[in-house]
């Protein structure tokens, strides 16, 4: 029996929904084919958006989406991508798959995107091959509201008013594919450039318009654990900043992948065996020391917090799928995801104090889906399920909690706990619990104690086989199900946890 | 627990060695159960109509990101166009 203790009464820090974010770039399937098809497509769509893969998305509250990249964003010149769409030029995308771009999905296209789906706009901005002056027109372009050249041209492109960018990121992995750059270089390049991301909200003549700061920046973090990278660029960014509220930037990015078997060969989506689960959910579980050991260096810097910490790719990437092209990144999903997904957003939830945000790679079609789409075809993979079921803590409040768990696995570099777990007061009122059991065979029986009265409780798990999936052929093996096999008791509840789950229960305090 | 803090990915797709890819990948066709793949009639019929589709870029379809000689043999597979091609 283990106990898991919920201490209500003491609540920790308020869960971002923009910790439930994602990604899209434009790479393999992502934005062409999975969300843009066109207008005239025979394929359902609203300006050209497929009507299936907004309308679930829309189910689980998509809350942000970053756009355009990842390595795409260090070689997207976004007037490439604006006005009519036969004249926009055809370039290669030498990054993913060597294939054509023809544009068709620019800034117009994504603020229409994310209108549809009603999130937050996270737009990625060119600083690894893009030029200053650009980086400052596209702002300008998307947010100026008045007269200025770039309000003109957009205007003339069809959209008079100005768009919100609510997060701007000032370059991608510029440690890597975004201009193989050192800390103290990165850091000076991102303080010039950051300086003419300018915030036009400031400069409104309507006296009723809200004021603050509206763009908040993103400064390119480290990859894993390349924490000489964190330190480096916070020491550059906070020198001589006085003035400047912390260093210039209002997050901080960390990119971090699970790929079981290194990065060469990464391993299969969807053959593996029980060793390969282990390892799969310890390399998962290492989100929590980056977060941490990243975190205290930001802490140093930082004490208030008041730079958040973006995860702004992560989940799991595997070798693509036999047959693919290899540069589409295209993977099968499967209750292993599930896992990762729901171990990492247990991670997150513990850590929202520091972590504010967060954007799974990629939203369709790519590595860690949510949805995989073949012609007018769509299913939702396992992750969509977790994705569904943790919605819960959108906005809410982490409370403190504990669970007793027992180290199990098969290897001893990669032995887990078998439990994990996170625990809010939603915006609703009613306490969520998630818990996943990560044993492959063992079913978990939980005692969990609140510090009050239940009246009620609800429940809903992914659970299955650790190789099942959802396929084209076979759509709805892997569903979110009810769970109602809950005691009530004068302590709490008392439930059991199946292998290989990931669950969610709603509870009603008298 | 990592390999390499910084690298590129760029140059990573870049020195995948393509020939040993697409070995692989006849490799896993000839394992595939036979009751799984068309027949041979089957299979060149879906080749010769891909051979004339707009979509066939350097062996792969640009619809499903797949290249065609390993979709066209999983009996399971259809083409992904609207209409689907492969349906006599």
């Amino acid at each position: 029996m283990a106990k898991l203790l919920i201490n209500t009464e003491r609540k920790l820090s308020k869960i971002s929904k923009e910790i439930y974010g994602h990604f899209s770039e434009h790479l393999g399937r992502c934005i062409y084919e999975g969300i843009y098809v066109g207008e005239d497509s025979p394929i359902e769509n609203v300006n050209g958006m497929r009507t299936d893969v907004v309308e679930a998305l829309k189910a689980i509250k998509v809350p942000v989406l970053r756009w355009p990249g990842g390595c795409f964003a260090d070689e997207y010149h976004w007037e490439d991508g604006i006005g009519p769409k036969e004249e926009r030029k055809t370039i290669i995308n030498t990054h993913w798959g060597g294939v054509v771009e023809d544009n068709s999905f620019g800034t117009h296209e994504y603020f229409e995107l994310c209108r549809q789906l009603g999130c937050k706009t996270y737009v990625n901005g060119n600083l690894g091959s893009g030029t200053v002056r650009e980086m400052s027109e596209w702002v300008e372009y998307m947010t100026f509201k008045g007269v200025s050249p770039m309000a003109k041209l957009r205007a003339e492109n069809g959209h008079e008013e100005p768009w919100k960018v609510d997060y701007f990121g000032v370059g991608n992995e510029n440690w890597g594919c975004g201009g193989n750059m050192t800390p103290e270089y990165y850091a000076n390049e991102y303080r010039r450039y950051q300086t003419y991301v300018r915030d036009y909200s400031q400069h409104s003549m309507d006296p009723q318009e809200h004021i603050k700061p509206s763009i908040l920046k993103v400064c390119c973090g480290p990859n894993v654990d390349d924490y000489e990278w964190t330190r480096g660029v916070l020491e550059t960014c906070f020198r001589h900043s006085e003035g400047s509220p912390h260093g210039f930037m209002d997050g901080l990015s960390l990119h971090y992948y699970v790929h079981p078997e290194g990065w060469v060969k990464k391993g299969s989506a969807t053959d593996f065996d029980e060793k390969v689960w282990y390892k799969t959910l310890s390399k998962a579980l290492y989100m929590d020391e980056l977060i941490r050991r990243h975190g205290a260096i930001m802490d140093e810097f930082d004490p208030n917090k008041e730079i958040a910490m973006i995860v702004d790719e992560w989940g799991t990437w595997f070798t693509v799928e036999p047959g693919t092209n290899p540069g589409f990144l295209y993977q099968q999903n499967t209750i292993r995801d599930a896992l990762v997904a729901g171990i990492t957003l247990n991670i997150f939830n513990k850590h929202s104090d520091r972590v504010r945000m967060a954007n799974i790679a990629q939203i369709v079609n790519v590595l860690q889906a949510m949805l995989l789409t073949e012609g007018d075809k769509m299913i939702k993979t396992p992750t969509y399920h977790i994705f569904d079921m943790y919605k819960c803590h959108q906005d809410a409040q982490l409370v403190e909690s504990w669970i007793d768990t027992k180290t199990i696995g098969l290897e001893e570099e990669y032995m887990v706990p078998n439990l994990t777990e996170s625990v809010s007061i939603g915006e609703d009122g009613k306490l969520h619990i998630t818990v996943t059991n990560l044993s492959v065979e063992e079913a978990s029986e939980i005692d969990a104690v609140i510090d009050c009265r239940v009246s009620s409780v609800t429940g809903e798990i992914v659970t299955g086989e650790m190789h099942e999936m959802n396929t084209f052929e076979d759509p709805g093996r892997v569903q979110l199900q009810k769970f109602d096999a809950v005691e009530m008791n004068e302590k709490g509840l008392r439930f059991v946890a199946p292998p290989c789950s990931v669950l969610h229960l709603t509870v009603e305090m008298a | 627990m990592q390999e390499g803090q910084r690298y590129c990915r760029k140059c990573l797709l870049r020195e995948m060695d393509e020939a040993e890819y697409f070995k692989n990948m006849y490799d896993y066709i000839a394992r595939l159960p036979h009751e799984d793949k068309v027949s041979d009639e089957e299979y060149e019929r879906r080749l010769s109509i891909c051979k004339g589709c707009d979509y066939l870029l350097q062996g792969m379809c640009r619809l499903c990101g797949c290249y065609v000689e390993m979709r066209a043999v999983m009996k399971v597979r259809g083409c992904p166009d609207i209409p689907d091609r492969w349906k006599a």
